[in-house]
């Protein structure tokens, strides 16, 4: 029995360390180095060694006005962007999740935008998006409207974004809540049949339930992804017009490799960490709770 | 046997490798690049140095660049940079100072316009020490229409409208009366496209022209004085002038780069455009522009017209600096030797490099080269740059920022000024440049 | 309500797939037409020159234009290579601790998955000024090693977590009833559990390759001309002296997502299962 028990334990540590090996590697220790950076003035591309400067990189960021305006649009794209997609998704699902000739290939062509390269995405969309020659302003104009800059107004530019970025990926959250529904035993559905229940109350007391905590795990890694975005954005307005669609990631992006602040960067990067390990540990948390309900 | 033989015959091709000469220029992705590495293999044909190019995209060039050279990398050899990076380069150490090899190489100075000299290759200006040489001297110019211009029906309404001839604008006001002559949205048609967008360094450069001739400037070079002259009256004037254009742009213009500036012109969406010059090619191209056969290129206008204080071309272009880190100096001195003679200054110009080399700009074959080259000619003495110090990057950024947000209507041009200004003596001071 | 349905379906998909249609189309049209207003959807003549210059591009102006081989074949290549071993080692170590952590009890196993999970939230952003310094000190720098490392990495928390949810749908009663039998714990792994996972881990190798294959940034700065993959190619090549050829954009787009997209068609089935599999129950 204590070999087996040895042994288990050996192939428990053989397929773990490797994985947590090559975490810290890549994760764990540039961490601390940049924990290191943020408090001091190091700059990639100066010459001189990092100077220790205390908390002022840290104190310099919270006072900084436009900060807090990168979070609020972050916030602003990030909320519309998930609700949408969500509820986009679920729905689109909820039309698919039924055999019909084509399936497979329509199935897969819905699924392509998330295939493309975010970068390209965001240029191509560029294209689309252009008040002059771009093909969506000529749709609107045939049913009377004026050429609308949609990259060149602050609030447009917004909803651009989250335009280009509910195309490019509902398809996940489709996919996320087509492998839910196909896993509600049918069972279930016959039986309600019986009781002659209505559609609603079949999707709000069999579907929903037994679907939820899949739907939950899609909307934790999308929300994750929405809040680190970049190469779409980047294509798409590189932040623009002004500030108007500058996210935390592009604010980022800037002071490290445009104004090569790195320490300041550093400092920076850490803030932002501890707000998402914060916001995921209590969705996390959520979700937890809502499982050992549910299941 | 067959192992040994494919074993020997890649160490063959490794050592090969590692034996060919060759030199890597880095450069933006873009036109030119490509025609730089197209002409250099008559470089390769003659000496026999493979000449391989590492071209980046505008948005991330100096972020790669200084990648790079921080990591000290010796891929780079050669490095086609901008005139404004010479400050963090030269004190970064990243780059060689070339007086040595010119005096070596036997290349006359004097073959060179002295501003561009000095904005392409001094460093700090007036210490004689030169670390780059021009190899692409780019212009803002001005592409207009002239079928719209000629045509007597246009030429009369607008005679009657503002009363003097319609024509190639001789000055910035004509200039703004045309392009509001021209705006005619019923018509698909508008006045001008100008890079408003803040994308790199496009608006700063562009509104720099306004700026220089209104007798505004970013800052004092010499001072380093920011407050007091970025937003000074005339500044302000400059802004509130280069505002009104985006009345005379396309809808979505301010988001306008290189590219929407172009498509604007080749789909004869507006009347005049202002281009770098290293665009202009794309402009007479049948294959590409719905207007090939209908455009001019001319000369930025000045704000007065014979006034050479009111008459600055915002200065583009990149000079040529060698890497410290190369490993391959002794071919890159061969290159820069073969590169600034005439013979080849010229082909650099007939094969869409934009040359600034007196023996060729003054030739008179110069000018009937390409349609675009009396107006690269006639720039080349009133090119002006901005900033060149190593923190440039932040005080773009900043500038960037403020004059993107004036052209979308978010800032007054006074406001933003005003911010540009602070922010500038914050970030020099804390550079301690005061 | 049937036919209700299908217009629905139909209405939606369309909307769905128009840019893609969009895409192909420009990559068939020249310039001009292009930016044409109206826009031909149909009636455009029809050119394969965008294709060819994504592989040949023009270099220099006027008669001494001449064509050039480009680089998009070897960015192809990089991008393979780093993809498909990225994927693999991230999918191996995915298997091997998502089975570790279904089976075994290891002290501070929440902890650790939290860990693994949380590399998941760091912007990019956050670890590249660290990450580069770093791989300059070791040779990393512009390497294939460096980069499927790096993919890995950013692949791996996702494949950790997908595969301990395969893992936790396969009854532990099936390796115990083999190792009754007489099978040694790391062969009831290999020749009971593994093969009960395929729809898993091919569904997993999907969502790791496509990212990998699609990634920006860090192929952007770590790289240079001898490993740099396909999507800063394509973004760097968008500027040309005429303006932005959306059409060879779109034909170099299209080239890069058609191997994906069979991919995807092949396993689609397993892509499906996969999902639910892995996450139904958390």
């Amino acid at each position: 029995m204590k070999t087996k028990m040895l042994s288990d334990r050996g192939i428990a540590l053989l397929f773990i360390l490797p994985t947590i090996l090559i975490l810290v590697f890549i994760v764990v220790y540039p961490l601390i180095w940049s924990l290191f950076l943020s408090f001091t003035d190091y700059s990639v591309v100066g010459t001189e060694k990092p100077h220790f400067i205390g908390i002022k990189n840290f104190a310099n960021i919270l006072k900084d006005e436009y900060i807090w305006l990168h979070f609020q649009n972050t916030a602003k794209y990030v909320i519309m962007a998930i609700a949408i997609q969500f509820f986009l998704g679920l729905g689109i699902a909820l039309l698919l999740n039924r055999e019909f000739a084509g399936r497979g290939i329509l199935l897969t062509l819905v699924l392509s935008p998330m295939m493309l390269s975010p970068i390209v995405v965001g240029l191509f969309w560029r294209y689309i998006l252009d008040a002059n020659w771009g093909v969506l302003n000529y749709f609107t104009s045939l049913i009377g409207l004026p050429k609308i800059a949609w990259l060149g107004e602050k609030e447009m530019a917004m909803y651009a974004l989250v335009i280009v970025d509910t195309w490019m990926w509902t398809p996940f959250m489709i996919l996320i809540s087509l492998a839910g529904l196909s896993a509600v035993p049918k069972e279930l559905y016959e039986a309600a049949e019986v009781d002659r229940a209505s559609t609603w109350f079949k999707f709000r007391h069999i579907t929903l339930p037994l679907i939820a905590p899949l739907l939950l795990v899609g909307l934790l890694f999308r929300t994750m992804d929405a809040f680190r975005m970049f190469d779409l954005a980047w294509g798409l307005t590189q932040g623009g017009p002004g500030t108007a669609t500058s996210t935390i990631s592009i604010a980022l992006y800037r002071m490290a490799f445009q104004n090569f602040e790195t320490g300041k960067a550093c400092a920076f990067a850490y803030i932002i960490l501890i707000l998402i390990i914060g916001m995921s540990n209590i969705y996390i948390r959520f979700l937890n709770r809502l499982q050992k309900r549910g299941g | 046997m067959r192992k040994v033989l494919l074993l020997s015959m890649l160490l063959l091709i490794v050592l090969t490798g590692f034996a060919a000469r060759e030199i890597t220029i880095c450069w933006a992705s873009w036109p030119p690049a490509d025609a730089l590495l197209a002409l250099s293999e008559e470089f390769t044909e003659k000496t026999g140095i493979k000449v391989n190019g590492l071209f980046v995209p505008w948005g991330q060039f100096m972020d790669k660049v200084s990648v790079e050279f921080a990591a000290k990398s010796p891929t780079i050899d050669i490095l086609i940079a901008d005139s404004q990076w010479l400050g963090w380069l030269v004190e970064g150490n990243h780059i060689m100072k070339l007086n040595d090899w010119i005096k070596e190489l036997g290349i006359n100075l004097n073959d060179f316009y002295p501003n561009l000299l000095q904005y392409y290759g001094e460093y700090p200006f007036g210490s004689g020490n030169y670390y780059g040489l021009p190899c692409e001297t780019d212009a803002e110019i001005l592409i207009y229409r002239k079928d719209l211009f000629e045509d007597p029906k246009e030429k009369a309404a607008f005679l009657k409208k503002y009363g003097y001839e319609l024509r190639p604008p001789r000055n910035l006001f004509e200039m703004r009366d045309i392009a509001e002559f021209f705006t005619r949205p019923e018509q698909n048609l508008y006045g001008i496209a100008t890079k408003f967008s803040k994308d790199y360094d496009v608006v700063t450069w562009d509104f720099g022209w306004a700026l220089w001739n209104f007798g505004g400037d970013y800052w004092n070079p010499n001072t380093l004085q920011v407050k007091g002259i970025v937003n000074s009256a005339q500044s302000v004037a400059a802004l509130e002038f280069y505002k009104s254009f985006v009345n005379f742009a396309p809808p979505g213009a301010a988001t306008y780069s290189f590219d929407e500036v172009n498509t604007a012109m080749q789909t004869g969406l507006v009347a005049m455009a202002i281009q770098w010059a290293a665009f202009a090619p794309g402009f007479v191209d049948p294959e590409v522009s719905k207007t090939f056969d209908k455009v001019a290129f001319m000369a930025l206008p000045p704000l007065i017209e014979g006034d050479p204080n009111t008459a600055y071309v915002p200065l583009g272009g990149q000079g040529i600096v060698v890497s410290n880190y190369s490993d391959a100096k002794e071919e890159v001195k061969e290159f820069l030797k073969w590169f600034y003679t005439p013979e080849i200054q010229e082909k650099w110009a007939l094969y869409g490099g934009l040359t600034s080399f007196k023996p060729v700009v003054e030739d008179p074959k110069f000018v009937e080269m390409y349609p675009w080259n009396q107006a690269l000619k006639d720039s080349i003495p009133r090119l002006k740059d901005a900033w060149n110090i190593p923190i440039y990057a932040k005080l773009l950024t900043v500038t960037q920022e403020n004059l993107n947000a004036v052209i979308a209507g978010t800032l007054e041009p006074r406001e933003a000024l005003m911010k540009i200004a602070e922010e500038h003596e914050k970030i020099l001071k804390e550079a301690g440049y005061k | 309500m049937k036919i209700f349905l299908t217009i629905l379906i139909i209405l939606i998909v369309a909307i769905y797939i128009f840019p893609l249609f969009w895409m192909v189309s420009s990559s068939f049209k020249t310039r001009v037409e292009i930016f044409s207003m109206p826009p031909k959807f149909f009636n455009f003549e029809v050119t394969f020159k965008n294709f060819r210059r994504v592989f040949y591009k023009i270099a220099g102006w006027g008669k001494f234009a001449k064509e050039v081989p480009s680089e998009f074949p070897r960015a192809l290549l990089n991008s393979s290579i780093i993809t498909i071993l990225s994927t693999l080692l991230a999918v191996t170590l995915g298997t091997l601790s998502g089975y570790a952590f279904s089976r075994f009890e290891i002290p501070g196993k929440s902890d650790l998955l939290f860990f693994i999970l949380s590399t998941r939230m760091l912007p990019a952003m956050v670890i590249v000024v660290p990450v580069f310094i770093m791989y300059k000190t070791l040779g990393l720098f512009n390497t294939y090693l460096g980069m499927v490392i790096l993919y890995t990495v950013f692949n791996l928390s996702f494949s950790v977590w997908m595969m301990k949810g395969f893992m936790d749908e396969i009854p532990k009663e099936y390796e115990e009833a083999a190792m009754c039998d007489g099978y040694t714990r790391f062969q009831a792994f290999r020749k009971i559990i593994l093969p009960q996972t395929y729809a898993g881990i091919a569904a997993t190798a999907v969502f790791c390759g496509i990212m990998a294959w699609n990634e920006y940034v860090f192929a952007l700065i770590l790289t240079s001309e001898e490993t740099k993959t396909v999507p800063p190619t394509i973004a760097g090549n968008v500027l040309k002296t005429t303006g932005v050829n959306w059409g060879e954009v779109a034909a170099a787009s299209l080239i890069f997502l058609a191997p994906v997209l069979i991919f995807t068609f092949l396993v689609r089935k397993h892509l499906l299962r996969g999902v639910t599999f892995g996450t139904i129950k958390g």
